[in-house]
């Protein structure tokens, strides 16, 4: 997108936009197209609606709090906001958007481990815990047990069963090649299945 | 817009349960769809061509992945705190400048420090044997340095959108340093002829060097859509300054001395980058 196409936020397009009275009929793909293009504001309030939820989740699975989500989801949209104009054309939204979310959990990752180096407090430093709102004990457990996986493979899994995304496309976000995303997978549902003991079933 | 977009009533965005769906891991590239349509299990028995692991994922995953995070009311309180950094962001050149597209970012950053260069040319002048310089050899140099330049601003805007770069990034900022000092224990390659050969070496290449990288660096740091975060970004521009600053010194000093050219030209970067560790280090640290 070339960035004459940039426009300000808030203000309105040659084309008033009817994001708000058919938003079911509109793409992801439309819908960031046109914030770019006039920075049609309900164009981005709808894309928030439609990935704030699934963001939070992903944050929240990633070893976060709900605070901790909520912040990174509010970090994410601000770098989908900056970046609007990196935004290409006739490109998929939403490995876009996930490529942020992802960098920006990983700066996060990264500031919580210099915040552990420099903590006095040796008790400070924790196992991950897992939300306490968790709905079920299934829930807990799984979080648990995803928690328990490497951060490689938790990534993946979270990105392809819980986001569901293709392999080609986490191979793209994350810089890696589809074989090695695909092992990652394949041993991470295998720790999964043997920490939650789905072994007979998959013999069978 | 109400909230009723949120994906904890999917059908609502007009993503009926339709088979489009990815309902469970596929290699194959996923329709261009939202992604909130949810998988309905029941609808998709167990195949037996599926990898045992997916019998797992069917059961206690698929109850995880069906949970609501987020309720109308908390999209709602996220949204208004969203709207500040973003709609409602202050208007600002810094704004302007740090939400170009990516390439543009860079682009202005190097032609900012080739200007910036120029400036620093002016006020220090030419080398005074620079006619009886080889051009095809400070040609590639400077063309050379250019687009390590370019390759250093190109690591430190990068932008959130883009996968990581992994342990690339560091190598950059290796050859950044790196580079000019090769360059600088090779005095032959920028030696002056005999007539030249007495000009006597002062601490104002390091001044000018230092000033020069410094405002190449804080250019490129202009259009960063980030405050301080990393390393790599930081470091990053404090090498593409130092390596303008290096350019900039050979074309002006026409010292051949090594140690003059390893100090005052070459070590203008180390020194950048050592300085940058420290203040990005004791931010982050504070800031941790």
């Amino acid at each position: 997108m070339a960035s004459s196409q940039l426009a300000t936020p808030g203000a309105k397009g040659p084309e008033p936009l009817a994001v708000s009275d058919d938003p079911v009929e509109v793409t992801d793909e439309e819908l960031m197209e046109r914030y770019v293009r006039s920075g049609d504001a309900q164009a981005f309030e709808a894309l928030f609606r439609r990935y704030a939820g699934r963001l939070h989740g992903l944050f929240l699975r990633s070893n976060g709090t709900r605070d901790l989500a909520s912040d990174l989801v509010q970090k994410t949209f601000m770098h989908v906001h900056r970046a609007r104009a990196d935004f290409q054309q006739g490109r998929p939204f939403r490995p876009w958007i996930y490529t942020i979310a992802l960098n920006v959990r990983r700066e996060e990752g990264r500031k919580r481990a210099r915040s552990r180096e420099v903590a006095v407090n040796v008790d400070d430093v924790r196992e991950p815990s897992v939300e306490p709102d968790a709905k079920s004990a299934t829930d807990r457990l799984v979080q648990r047990a995803l928690t328990q996986l490497s951060d490689g493979q938790r990534e993946v899994i979270l990105l392809h069963w819980y986001e569901g995304l293709s392999f080609p496309e986490i191979a793209e976000m994350l810089g890696a090649t589809v074989s090695a995303v695909k092992v990652r997978a394949h041993r991470g549902y295998g720790e999964l299945r043997r920490m939650l003991g789905g072994d007979e079933e998959g013999k069978a | 817009m109400s909230a009723s977009g949120n994906r904890s009533s999917g059908t609502d965005i007009g993503a009926p349960e339709d088979g489009l769906t990815p309902t469970r891991p596929s290699s194959d590239a996923m329709p261009n769809t939202s992604p909130f349509q949810r998988a309905s299990l029941a609808q998709h028995p167990r195949d037996p061509r599926e990898p045992p692991y997916y019998s797992l994922a069917r059961e206690p995953l698929s109850a995880l992945r069906e949970r609501d995070d987020l309720d109308p009311s908390e999209v709602d309180a996220l949204w208004k705190k969203v709207v500040p950094d973003t709609l409602k962001a202050p208007p600002g050149l810094r704004s302007k400048l740090r939400e170009l597209p990516t390439a543009t970012r860079v682009a202005l950053s190097v032609a900012g420090a080739f200007v910036v260069a120029v400036i620093a040319l002016v006020i220090g002048g030419m080398r005074v044997d620079m006619g009886t310089q080889t051009i095809m050899r400070y040609t590639v140099a400077m063309l050379g340095i250019l687009v390590l330049t370019g390759a250093t601003f190109a690591v430190s805007l990068r932008g959130h959108h883009q996968k990581p770069l992994g342990p690339v990034g560091m190598v950059v900022v290796g050859l950044s340093v790196l580079v000019p000092v090769l360059l600088a224990v090779m005095p032959w390659l920028w030696a002056p002829p005999a007539e030249f050969a007495d000009i006597p070496v002062s601490h104002f290449c390091g001044h000018l060097g230092i000033s020069t990288g410094l405002i190449a660096g804080g250019i490129a740091w202009l259009f960063q859509r980030s405050e301080v975060n990393g390393w790599v970004r930081a470091l990053s521009a404090a090498g593409g300054g130092g390596l303008v600053a290096f350019a900039m010194l050979q074309l002006h000093c026409p010292a051949h001395d090594a140690t003059h050219l390893l100090v005052g030209h070459a070590g203008v970067g180390l020194f950048l980058v050592l300085v940058t560790t420290i203040v990005v280090g004791v931010r982050l640290r504070r800031r941790a």
